[in-house]
């Protein structure tokens, strides 16, 4: 009979100098922050968006306390640093300092739930029509074991970017890909046909996932040497090696540069890598070519979908699902599609003809329903690290990718045993 | 003979308060445990019961009436249930006062509907409320949870005290006849104040200890019987149901009532206490805390003056210094971060696991580059190499800016301090593209000259330099700079001496210059050797610890423990371990040198 929730621990068996520690260090925390025991005078939503996403997202939250004004609080936007955002939501949302609702991407939802008091969850207000509402999959993203805690709102995932000039029709299968990439590609004058970051785990993964491997099984196991994962990394292997197609050591940076000074024709991208893109360039974006040594599978790249979480504690959490609601829903995704440049995750906004006409919206689309959530399991973010180095070592041709991936498997599986076992015994 | 009193009352006054702080917390704590845990198997029973109920086609509210009849029947009118359910989003049934179930849950309520899947499939303890302990279960219909029941049990459980009245009589006779002693013997006084403290805090330890064990049984006894009348009238309820129960009788072990009251925890605590108490004795009794009151009446501006900075210190270096201490004593992760300090308290097992890992691979299998051996030998290596070139050509640029009449002085001495002004970051990702395999200016200018282009991340050595060329890049404008301020103010006539005795330009080097650019080097060095060791951008940025994490430095390795491992406490051990590593360094060099004394001279 143990009693499973009960964290916290009796007093008697905190140490006396460990309790004293942690009362000082409550103490001076809560000296620091006011306390959130009374309703905020606003709705306060965090969010790292910048430049017009911002803009568009303050447009969306004063149309929305305009709509609700009487009736409800009206919402206040509050922009935080992306790189200051995780860990200012783990610190300040649990001791009750946080927002009422933040704008997160869906792979660290696992680790939050984990961890707990961070994130509230939504069944309760979410019903079929809801559910309905969004692309297919997307809610899938936000919810970890059978739980939803979030609203998507809008996805990213990689996609072919190409230059029109240089390649007129793009690839559908990876053998074209070959033979465009062969035809183009002169290395000694750096000059590529197919250039992407492909000793990066997250870029590589939608070959993985195209032949059926990826990092986790259905079950939560960790399956990185996976025969499936290793005849993906065979085929970037012989690309990079054997046909010599891609460029070393290959950075994102390096793949910007080459792209916009038309020596790649071809990148694996995403969204982002737009704005980042020469303006002189006539670039088009297809799906990702399917993979003629995986049967013509296609390739599923990792798609992040951003979504409006409930901060847990929030005084009000019904007035907060509200506008979460409302955020996801057409009115405002069309919004934040249109004026913020997202790929709205909602189906009702792709019915304005601006969205569904949109030659660069449509291609990502189509390339979004082929691509997978990337897992928000809590285990995932301890795979990236070891997932590039063993990327790196059998590119590099250092080892054989079976090699490197049971490498890779062994200290990857021991990170995730050691995170496992302190929360065991947190628990017991 | 007044101090030593006040020392010891204080000191009592501490431990006896502190003492019966813990002692009526524990056994709050363990009356909620016991409550609770006959809540809990309250639940489970209802709980069983219902899943049979739904899953032989009963309705919500039929199986609502089951629960209210096993409570009735084990004697327990006074718990009150609530039967949610999930899919309908209702209260179905309930025996709280006033209440019309069924009907829909109430906004407020939606905590009720997120416990269904929060539960674990036994069910849980949950807080307890003002009305009594709570529990909640999940029922399960098809391996699904399709609901829950939640139970609130109101009456009060009172076990005896952890220490009777007479114990504790006992207890203070026993500190009076050896408090009266120590004052009739004046040289025994002063130490009273110190060993009364921890005695008292020992023998109040011991005697919980023996109560503890003499109440258990009897505790889970009570408990059992509890137990087993619920569970007989759920039987008896499913019988009259015509339901057929599956699994057995839930029973209390006695790890559980061992687990309400953890007397070893409470022992160290009050040992804790105790130690508390006698620092406290001590610091009265042998004068530190009158002579600290003189210092403070004698000078108070002083310390009004040096106060914001006293304080700042504590708030910003010390604090997160001993709370990352205090860490490093624990097994904290991203995942049991809310856990308390004891769950997660493991000693000294992280220190353990990072110096007693000798596993450094080899012998057919790849070197092992996590180990912390490899590591260390790694960062020592990197700073040794980073100093002496650092050294030496800044040194080296000091004496060419230092020649007599060399035209352009202030021109060089900008540019070669500029690689300094630079953040060190952008310098960084510069020298990593300037090592890009195809692209870097370094294969090019190879292959402009016939040569292979070195793969610069490839292997140990190569990428070993990528962090060096940067750093010494990045550090020799320090060294050239407190070089060049310390050569001009070296006397001119030493010189114009040694040249009349005949001594050569390479003796005046050895002999003049350099014992002369000791005081300003040596401090320079034994900076540069702590920066060094610590240089986290270049490593991070330039190779990040290339091939496999071979090129990593301590402080990245527990940067990376920390922040893609999510072992915050493994990461806090190693850092530590860097500390000490870093404070041995600075204690020898400094005794070594002498060098804090050396400017002086």
């Amino acid at each position: 009979m143990a009693a499973h929730a009960s964290h916290g621990g009796s007093p008697t068996k905190r140490s006396f100098l460990a309790a004293g520690l942690g009362l000082s260090g409550t103490a001076l925390l809560a000296a620091c922050g006011k306390s959130a025991e009374s309703k905020r005078p606003a709705l306060v939503v965090w969010h790292a968006y910048r430049g017009r996403e911002k803009s568009a997202l303050e447009e969306v939250a004063a149309l929305y306390s305009a709509q609700i004004a009487g009736k409800a609080r009206p919402v206040r936007c509050v922009g935080v640093p992306n790189d200051a955002f995780a860990d200012k939501l783990s610190a300040a949302v649990p001791r009750g300092k946080g927002p009422d609702l933040f704008i997160f991407s869906h792979d660290r939802l696992g680790g939050w739930v984990e961890s707990g008091k961070t994130v509230a969850p939504i069944d309760f207000f979410l019903n079929e029509e809801d559910r309905q509402g969004f692309l297919p999959g997307m809610l899938d993203a936000t919810t970890y074991k059978g739980v939803t805690y979030a609203l998507p709102l809008n996805f990213k995932s990689a996609a072919l970017i190409y230059n029109k000039k240089m390649v007129p029709n793009p690839p559908r299968t990876t053998k074209e890909l070959v033979e465009i990439a062969t035809r183009l590609t002169d290395k000694s004058r750096g000059r590529f046909g197919f250039a992407y970051a492909y000793d990066d785990y997250f870029f590589h993964a939608g070959i993985g996932n195209g032949f059926g491997g990826g990092a986790f099984n259905a079950a939560g196991d960790l399956i990185l040497n996976d025969p499936a994962n290793v005849a993906a990394s065979d085929l970037v292997r012989k690309w990079r090696s054997e046909l010599n197609l891609l460029p070393d050591d290959p950075a994102n940076s390096l793949v910007t540069a080459l792209f916009n000074e038309e020596r790649a024709a071809m990148v694996m991208s995403g969204p982002w890598f737009l704005s980042e893109a020469s303006k002189s360039i006539d670039l088009g974006i297809a799906v990702l070519p399917m993979i003629s040594e995986a049967g013509d599978k296609p390739m599923r790249p990792w798609m992040t979908i951003e979504a409006i979480y409930l901060a847990a504690g929030t005084a009000d959490e019904h007035e907060a699902w509200q506008f979460a609601k409302f955020l996801a829903g057409p009115q405002a995704s069309a919004i934040m599609a249109q004026k913020g440049g997202q790929l709205p995750a909602s189906q009702a906004a792709y019915s304005v003809p601006a969205i569904a006409n949109d030659p660069i919206i449509s291609a990502f689309k189509a390339q979004g329903a082929l691509a997978v959530p990337m897992p928000n399991l809590p285990e995932m973010t301890l795979v990236w690290s070891p997932a590039d180095k063993a990327m790196k070592r059998f590119t590099k041709m250092e080892t054989t990718s079976q090699s490197a991936w049971n490498d890779c498997q062994t200290e990857v599986q021991a990170a995730i045993d050691a995170l496992r076992a302190s929360q065991a015994g947190g628990r017991s | 003979m007044r101090r030593n009193l006040s020392a010891v009352f204080l000191a009592l006054l501490i431990v006896l308060s502190g003492a019966l702080f813990f002692l009526q917390q524990a056994a709050q704590h363990r009356d909620q445990a016991a409550a609770g845990a006959v809540a809990l198997v309250t639940v489970s029973d209802l709980a069983k019961l219902g899943s049979t109920g739904l899953e032989a086609g009963l309705s919500e509210q039929v199986v609502g009436s089951m629960m209210a009849d096993v409570l009735k029947r084990s004697g327990r009118e006074g718990d009150r249930f609530r039967l949610v359910m999930r899919n309908a989003k209702q209260l179905s049934a309930s025996n709280w006062p006033g209440e019309a179930a069924p009907r829909p849950l109430k906004l407020s309520e939606k905590p009720l509907f997120d416990l269904i899947l929060g539960l674990p499939l036994v069910g849980a303890k949950l807080d307890p409320t003002a009305e009594g302990a709570r529990a909640a279960a999940p029922l399960v219909v098809a391996e699904q949870r399709v609901g829950m029941v939640e139970i609130i049990h109101t009456s009060q459980v009172a076990g005896p005290p952890l220490i009777s009245l007479l114990q504790w009589a006992a207890i203070g006779l026993g500190v009076l006849v050896i408090g009266g002693l120590a004052l009739v013997q004046p040289k025994l006084g002063a130490w009273a104040g110190m060993v009364l403290p921890i005695g008292a805090a020992f023998v109040v330890g011991q005697v919980t200890g023996v109560n503890l064990a003499s109440t258990a049984q009897v505790l889970l006894d009570n408990l059992n019987t509890t137990a087993r009348a619920v569970d007989e009238a759920m039987r008896a309820v499913a019988v009259s149901n015509s339901l057929a129960l599956r699994g057995d009788a839930a029973r209390l072990d006695t790890a559980f009532v061992a687990g309400a009251v953890d007397g070893a925890a409470l022992n160290t605590s009050l040992l804790f206490l105790g130690g508390l108490g006698a620092i406290i004795g001590a610091f009265i009794s042998f004068g530190a805390a009158s002579s600290t009151w003189r210092a403070l009446k004698e000078n108070p501006t002083a310390y009004v003056y040096v106060a914001p900075a006293l304080i700042g210190m504590l708030a910003l270096a010390f604090f997160p210094f001993l709370y990352g201490f205090v860490l490093s004593f624990t097994d904290t992760t991203l995942l049991n971060q809310g856990a308390s300090w004891s769950d997660r308290w493991v000693g000294l097992a992280n220190y353990a696991s990072i110096l007693g890992d000798f596993n450094f691979g080899g012998g057919g299998a790849a070197v092992n580059y996590q180990n912390f051996y490899w590591t260390m030998g790694v960062t020592i290596v990197w700073t040794a190499s980073n100093v002496v070139l650092g050294v030496a050509i800044g040194l080296g640029m000091a004496l060419l800016l230092n020649i007599k009449g060399l035209r352009g002085v202030a021109i060089y001495r900008t540019l070669l301090i500029l690689p300094w002004a630079i953040p060190n970051y952008i310098t960084a990702l510069t020298w990593k593209g300037i090592f890009h395999p195809q692209f870097g200016a370094i294969n090019q200018a190879i292959q402009a000259f016939g040569g292979q282009p070195v793969q610069w991340f490839d292997a140990v050595g190569p990428s070993f330099i990528t962090g060096l060329a940067t750093n010494v890049w990045l550090s020799f404008p320090f060294m050239m700079v407190v070089a060049l301020g310390a050569l001009q103010a070296v006397d001119e006539d030493m010189y114009e001496a040694a040249r009349i005795d005949g001594a050569s330009p390479w003796q005046q080097f050895w002999l003049i210059t350099l014992p002369s650019l000791r005081p300003a080097l040596l401090p320079a060095i034994i900076v540069s050797v702590v920066w060094t060791f610590n240089m986290f951008n270049v490593i991070y940025l330039v190779s990040a610890g290339q091939p496999s994490g071979a090129n990593e430095i301590l402080v990245t390795r527990a940067y990376r423990i920390a922040f893609e491992e999510y072992r915050y406490g493994y990461a806090a051990a190693y850092s530590v371990v860097i500390f000490l590593i870093l404070l041995i360094y600075g204690v020898f060099q400094i005794r070594a040198t002498s060098a804090t004394e050396a400017t002086n001279k």
